[in-house]
């Protein structure tokens, strides 16, 4: 890999979009064949959505069991060049020879910074916290969990606010630099893996479900948040209304999914991951009652030992029919959630302290568009296409559970070498 | 022991739902959505998932039999919200559709008012009927229909007693084979969705009644009031109009034949009650029907399919007011031939709205009553409640 004195201009073999699990391996798997690669991630932190989930299945192991081995990967080896707060403006070129222009956003702090931590206790700024999906706050000078390189990283939108300054004078180390520009680099690559995943669909457009409305009604990578042992809740999973215990919860599957309203196809995960959340649930609440609202459960292969493991815990009910009616109870802001019990023709309308509403993937990339000429399906993933050269990994192409976006990443590596060779 | 429940799928019957506006059938997963979406399905027997299925199976008496097919009414807040474009609503209207043919004596009559190709000849009986009496009442002489200008008398080109007969023996006929179709249809209600734990019979009457005459279960719909109005204003339209037409056949035929000083002579004429009643039902008819068919045209998502049989009965229907009020503005403009022309032209839409009531689309008013005091009968109609 050549870098230029300023940085500003780099030659490399293969340009990796997105910074999750399925760009970190693409990065990987180049570097260890031999070739360059440069890893660019829009946030200041690695491993995308996988990093903010509490566990895998159907093993149930953290996240960070895989992205640590990931990150050391990363961080002792020289073939690879990561840029986090770096997104993608233009593209251009063809396969075997292209030119990507990137702007790198400033973090506002340097490598001075030790991850002491005293500038987030002096601060005295709360802003909604995305990472954690709008639960709870964070501050305007913050560490995200897999933040790379490990420093803190200032808001942009409040490192003029006048509280800030009490943020920079806590710092011992003068780590605060508040004139960093974005910088412009310019990579020369001969090949583009696109690996920019997922977001949640947007569960406020589905009306009848009452997400927004309702406080105790949540999705399903909230729930992961609630879990985690580094959320907003420090993994305790409590009713958001009140914080009170679960006693009765339920999970609404294909919220928006499979439903030509919304998202017209499957998601593929989400039915082993509302499985997952009532291993959590479980193991906070051994009483509590799991009512799980499903079309079919869709747990190919070797998840149909999860999902048989799972639906034999007695506490565990599986209700045929789609939850399609939520309201709440005014006082107690419990909510009823209206289905039909296709097996014995009645509609049941069960009271529930919870409900937690298996939303689907949407690709990145459907809405923030990839700046080349490369075609996309109907529902935003992206198409193999020989004359762009530009070749998706993971959830860019369909939507993937983890271990599957790896298996496809090291695919796509080849496939992106390939092509760039044979240009 | 086992018990084998075998199936026997019509695959004719599955054809004859797509075609009558159906086509979505086979879109339907059964996730449900559509049940508790519905503001009709009552808590414990909600449709239409359950009938979406009947149908893909092609258990045609069951589905056919089953009056929820009759509580909807419709709105097809069903199919909007259905995620795979199934329309259950429009599904539902599909099979009432096909009702009248199912249980209708005969059954060849149902299948003619169904298909397009045969409206001429339906409509070339009465005209034919319709130019017999004009002829025979007129001697073959029927120069005085063609003036432009001048007197018009209804009653010389078209007499009382022909017409009465006429239409005595069409409204006799219609009862007579509406009853068999709607005494194998509560057969058929009752065997193959038995029921108790109603109200019984009398009670269900009465509330069906009365839930007909408020349009309660339309003014449910939150989608579409233009509906609501339409069809209220239609019903009320068509039974002043008629209420108007029975007290002219009283008081113009009945009475006077009865040799009493109370009768009145032909035409009756403003601001007579009777003619009040003819005029306020026309116009109620021609608003509602302006609306219901502006409605259908818009061609929305909650309007649904709109089929053959749903057009040619909103325009029949709309139609005989239309005539019927140019009839009067024509007679007193005194502009014969149009008059006569229009009248023609009322005479044949009302034989065939009256005739071929029991396998048209006018057909529901009696299917459904019938299967709303059944459903309320055994305590199926009970819409659940979703305030929390």
């Amino acid at each position: 890999m050549e870098i230029s004195e300023s940085g500003d201009r780099i030659t490399t073999d293969l340009l990796v979009v997105g910074g999750g699990i399925s760009g970190m391996t693409c990065a990987i798997e180049a570097s260890e064949l031999g070739k360059d690669a440069v890893l660019v991630e829009k946030e200041p932190y690695l491993g995308g959505r996988v990093a903010r989930m509490n566990q895998y299945f159907p093993k149930l192991c953290p996240p960070i069991c895989g992205m640590e081995i990931n990150l050391k990967r990363l961080r002792t080896n020289d073939k690879v060049k990561v840029l986090t707060l770096t997104t993608v403006d233009e593209v251009s070129g063809k396969p075997g020879g292209y030119e990507v222009k990137l702007t790198v956003q400033p973090r506002y702090v340097n490598n001075n910074c030790t991850a002491c931590e005293e500038c987030e206790k002096a601060c005295e700024i709360e802003v909604e916290d995305d990472y954690n999906y709008g639960i709870g706050k964070r501050k305007a000078v913050y560490m995200p969990s897999f933040a790379y390189p490990t420093i803190y990283v200032a808001d942009p939108n409040y490192i003029k606010d006048p509280k800030f300054k009490a943020c920079v004078d806590a710092c011992k180390y003068d780590a605060f630099d508040l004139d960093m520009q974005p910088q412009t680099i310019v990579v020369k690559t001969r090949g583009i893996v696109w690996a920019t995943g997922w977001k949640p669909y947007d569960a406020a457009k589905i009306e009848n479900l009452g997400f927004g409305k309702y406080q105790n009604v949540i999705t399903n990578v909230m729930m992961e948040r609630l879990a985690s042992p580094d959320g907003p809740t420090e993994g305790k999973i409590n009713r958001p209304s009140d914080q009170a215990a679960i006693t009765k919860i339920g999970f609404v599957q294909c919220a928006g999914s499979r439903d030509e309203n919304h998202l017209p196809y499957c998601s593929t995960v989400c039915c082993a991951a509302s499985l997952k959340h009532a291993t959590y649930v479980r193991e906070q609440y051994p009483d509590a009652e799991i009512h799980i609202f499903y079309i079919d459960i869709r747990t190919p292969g070797r998840l149909e030992d999860f999902y048989v493991n799972i639906d034999s815990n007695e506490k565990v009910f599986m209700h045929r029919g789609k939850a399609a009616e939520i309201r709440e109870v005014p006082d107690s802001k419990n909510l009823i959630v209206a289905a039909e019990n296709t097996l014995t023709g009645e509609i049941t309308e069960m009271e529930l302290d919870m409900v937690v509403l298996a939303t689907g993937i949407v690709p990145n990339i459907a809405e923030d568009h990839i700046p080349a000429d490369t075609p996309l399906d109907e529902w935003g993933f992206l198409l193999p296409n020989a004359a762009s050269g530009i070749v998706g990994a993971g959830v860019t192409n369909r939507p993937l559970e983890v271990s599957a976006c790896v298996q496809d990443a090291t695919g796509s590596v080849l496939r992106a070498l390939n092509t760039a060779e044979r240009s | 022991m086992l018990k084998a429940n075998i199936l026997n799928p019509d695959l004719e019957f599955i054809r004859s739902v797509k075609k009558a506006g159906g086509d979505s059938l086979s879109k339907c997963y059964q996730c449900a959505t559509c049940s508790v979406v519905c503001t009709l399905a009552p808590k414990d027997n909600p449709f239409p998932r359950k009938q979406m299925v009947m149908t893909q199976w092609g258990l045609k008496e069951d589905v056919l039999a089953d009056p929820a097919i009759w509580l909807c009414h419709q709105c097809n807040q069903c199919s909007t919200e259905c995620p795979r474009g199934a329309r259950p609503g429009d599904v539902l209207a599909a099979l009432r559709a096909l009702s009248f043919q199912h249980f209708a004596v005969p059954s060849f009559m149902g299948k003619a008012l169904a298909n397009r190709a045969a409206l001429p000849l339906l409509l070339l009986v009465p005209a034919l009927v319709m130019l017999g009496i004009l002829l025979g009442a007129s001697s073959g002489d029927i120069g005085y229909v063609f003036h432009f200008f001048g007197e018009v008398d209804y009653a010389r080109a078209f007499p009382h007693v022909a017409l009465d007969v006429i239409f005595v023996i069409g409204v006799l006929l219609m009862l007579g084979m509406s009853s068999i179709g709607l005494y194998r249809f509560w057969n058929s209600m009752k065997a193959l969705h038995p029921g108790s734990g109603g109200p019984g019979f009398i009670s269900a009457t009465i509330a069906t009644i009365f839930e007909i005459g408020t349009h309660d279960k339309f003014a449910k719909c939150e989608s579409d009031k233009k509906r609501y109005y339409g069809h209220l204003l239609i019903f009320y339209g068509f039974i002043s109009a008629l209420i108007a037409t029975a007290l002219n056949f009283l008081f113009v035929v009945i009475i006077k034949f009865l040799g009493s000083p109370w009768y009145l002579t032909s035409p009756i004429e403003f601001p007579n009650p009777v003619k009040l009643f003819g005029i306020a039902g026309g116009i109620a008819m021609i608003i509602g029907g302006w609306l219901l068919i502006q409605r259908r045209i818009s061609g929305d998502d909650e309007v649904g399919e709109s089929t053959y049989q749903d057009w040619v009965f909103l325009i029949v229907l709309t139609s005989v007011a239309v005539t019927g009020m140019l009839a009067w503005i024509l007679r007193i403009l005194h502009l014969p031939i149009l008059a006569y022309a229009d009248y023609f032209a009322h005479l044949v839409l009302v034989f065939y709205l009256l005739w071929y009531l029991p396998y048209t689309k006018f057909g529901h008013v009696f299917y459904r009553t019938l299967a709303l005091i059944y459903a309320k009968s055994i305590g199926t109609d009970t819409p659940r409640q979703k305030s929390a």
